[in-house]
């Protein structure tokens, strides 16, 4: 369940990151390899925030019952 | 809590002919009409576990099958296996004397060989089901005309015209736009049968189809099912209604574990059985 | 405070508000046609269908819309092989770019979205339409899709007003839409207050608009998923 990342971005200073690589990728010529590695950066910090939240769910659940998974019977390959 | 009254019927429809055995199958050679249905030998294991274990059903024309069984003795799972909703693990089965054309699945179990014959054979049957199933974003009417424009092609006045019927039919002419969350079950449950009529199926089949009602509610639908069957459609019920079993159908099946335990006339069957574990199971139910 | 000059400007910011609203409504489109097959395949049992469908979502949901308009209107340029193409007219022009970059971001939330409305359908009504021998387009068409799209409505409304949100970004690659036409101002007369506070009145009123018409949707369309009143 990834949240939008509007608001943990702009703690993150985006706009400061995004000026740096801005830069970088004029005075180099590269904008796609540096606005890559932002991207990455970037989908690393979410992913590892994803990670830890799904971490600190378990935990938290602990004894808290989940509704029963649906049966997997009934899909669209049936339909045949 | 109301027990339904069948006080209308006195003796069951029709009475089985001795051309038939136990199991139902016509002991004359080949019959000049095909039966509306006809299982033979169906299994139906899950990894270890064995739903079903051999068993054999023949529907003739006019016929109310019950089913009735405790949970898990794999009576919903052998009506499941009619239209193939479940894959059953071995068996055939034939609708008005077409054998379904299967083949073996990943998992080991018969699958559908041949889409389009499941999608003709699928539209000559109808499913009743215990949670009513009605598509939520369709008005009752709308519910009932899907499946004749959609399915069998028909003009929408001409389904239209033909599902108000049948909305007189069960009784819910004036509740045709409305929602299904914006019915009580047992009406809901009322429309599904006119969905499943507007078909003009060859067989009825009902999955327990009051199991989910409240009490005050089982009434209504049994009324209608019972009025259908009075009419000589050809119906098979699996249920936990005891009164309907012996009062409506014409024949009872007992399924234990997977094996047909007892079969015969209901008022036979059901008042003086032969098998223990059928007494056991109907002195424990409530009627 | 000098209104003089916005009042001045209108057309700049009108002309803005234009290029906002069809910058917004083409993507809406343009995601919207390429969601709901996207949201199949999101839910196919095949891993070979559903894996770089879930890729791609999570890849463009998990970085800033901000860096995937900077990696196609700048990032682009970088490579010979795109500027000798025949596409190069289209991706050196701004417009083109962040219809690109904001439809395949609105894409991922949305097949999001329709994935999880559809994997919240009732599974017996599935098994009813099998059961009376519908085929599979069928069933896609007349009961999946109703359904899917009327239970992902009230999360759809919000995706569009974060739509319209995120078209802002446009004024950053030279486009003068709303933020655009602010931030013009900003730069010719040295104004901040006024220029953007009336890109926010801007973006608010259009946003208030949105949230009515979404209402109305809601109201036509979830009639059947509305308690019943006793």
């Amino acid at each position: 369940m990834l949240v939008k990342s509007t608001a943990l971005v702009s703690v993150l200073g985006l706009e400061d990151i995004m000026f740096r690589a801005k830069n970088a990728a004029q005075a180099t010529r590269q904008p796609f390899t540096f606005f890559l590695l932002t991207a990455a950066v970037y989908l690393l910090i979410t992913t590892a925030s994803v990670l830890a939240l799904r971490w600190f769910e378990r935990r938290g659940a602990h004894g808290a019952t989940r509704p029963a998974p649906m049966p997997a019977a009934a899909t669209l390959r049936d339909a045949t | 809590m109301t027990t339904p009254s069948y006080a209308a019927i006195d003796a069951p429809l029709q009475a089985p002919s001795a051309a038939f055995d136990t199991a139902g199958r016509s002991m004359s050679g080949a019959a000049t009409v095909p039966h509306p249905l006809q299982l033979s030998g169906l299994h139906k294991r899950y990894g270890a576990h064995e739903v079903l274990r051999g068993v054999s059903l023949t529907a003739r024309k006019g016929d109310v099958l019950s089913i009735i069984g405790s949970s898990g003795s794999g009576k919903s799972t052998l009506l499941r296996c009619i239209n193939l909703l479940e894959h059953p693990t071995e068996g055939e089965i034939r609708v008005g004397g077409e054998p379904l054309r299967l083949r073996r699945d990943a998992r080991g179990d018969l699958e559908c060989a041949d889409r389009k014959q499941l999608q003709r054979v699928r539209s000559r049957l109808a499913m009743v089901f215990q949670n009513f199933n009605l598509w939520s974003h369709m008005t009752v009417l709308e519910n009932i005309v899907e499946a004749p424009i959609h399915v069998l092609g028909m003009r929408k006045a001409a389904a239209i015209k033909a599902a108000e019927a049948y909305l007189q039919k069960v009784g819910l002419y004036e509740r045709r736009h409305y929602h299904p969350a914006h019915l009580s079950g047992g009406q809901q449950q009322r429309a599904a049968i006119a969905r499943a009529l507007a078909v003009e199926p060859e067989v009825l089949l009902f999955d327990e189809p009051t199991s989910a009602l409240d009490p005050e509610l089982v009434g209504e639908v049994l009324r209608v099912m019972q009025s259908l069957a009075q009419e000589g459609r050809t119906m098979i019920v699996v249920t936990h209604e005891m009164g309907f079993a012996r009062c409506v159908s014409n024949h009872a099946i007992f399924l234990h574990r997977g094996l047909v335990e007892e079969e015969g006339d209901p008022a036979q069957v059901l008042s003086e059985p032969r098998s223990e574990r059928l007494r056991q199971f109907i002195s424990g139910s409530l009627k | 405070m000098n209104w003089d000059v916005i009042a001045e400007h209108w057309q700049l910011f009108a002309r803005g508000v234009g290029i906002s609203l069809a910058l917004t409504a083409g993507t809406a489109v343009l995601g919207l046609l390429l969601s709901v097959p996207l949201a199949f395949a999101r839910n196919a049992e095949r891993r070979l269908l559903s894996a770089p469908v879930a890729a791609f979502t999570f890849v463009i949901r998990g970085t800033p819309a901000l860096v995937q308009l900077y990696l196609i209107y700048y990032g682009l340029s970088q490579f010979e092989a795109v500027r000798g193409s025949v596409l190069w007219p289209w991706l050196s022009n701004a417009g083109v770019c962040a219809l690109l970059a904001f439809t395949l971001n609105t894409t991922a939330y949305t097949t999001e979205i329709f994935h999880g409305a559809l994997k919240s359908l009732p599974r017996g009504e599935l098994e009813a339409a099998m059961s009376f021998g519908m085929s599979r387009w069928t069933l896609v068409r007349r009961i999946l899709t109703p359904s899917m799209l009327r239970r992902a409505l009230p999360q759809y409304a919000n995706e569009i007003i974060m739509l319209l949100h995120m078209s802002s970004l446009a004024g950053l690659v030279t486009l003068i839409d709303i933020t655009g036409a602010a931030r013009y101002v900003n730069a010719e007369f040295y104004l901040a207050f006024e220029p953007f506070i009336t890109a926010g009145a801007l973006y608010l009123v259009i946003t208030l608009l949105l949230v009515r018409l979404f209402a109305a949707a809601e109201r036509r369309w979830l009639v059947h998923l509305r308690p019943r009143t006793p």
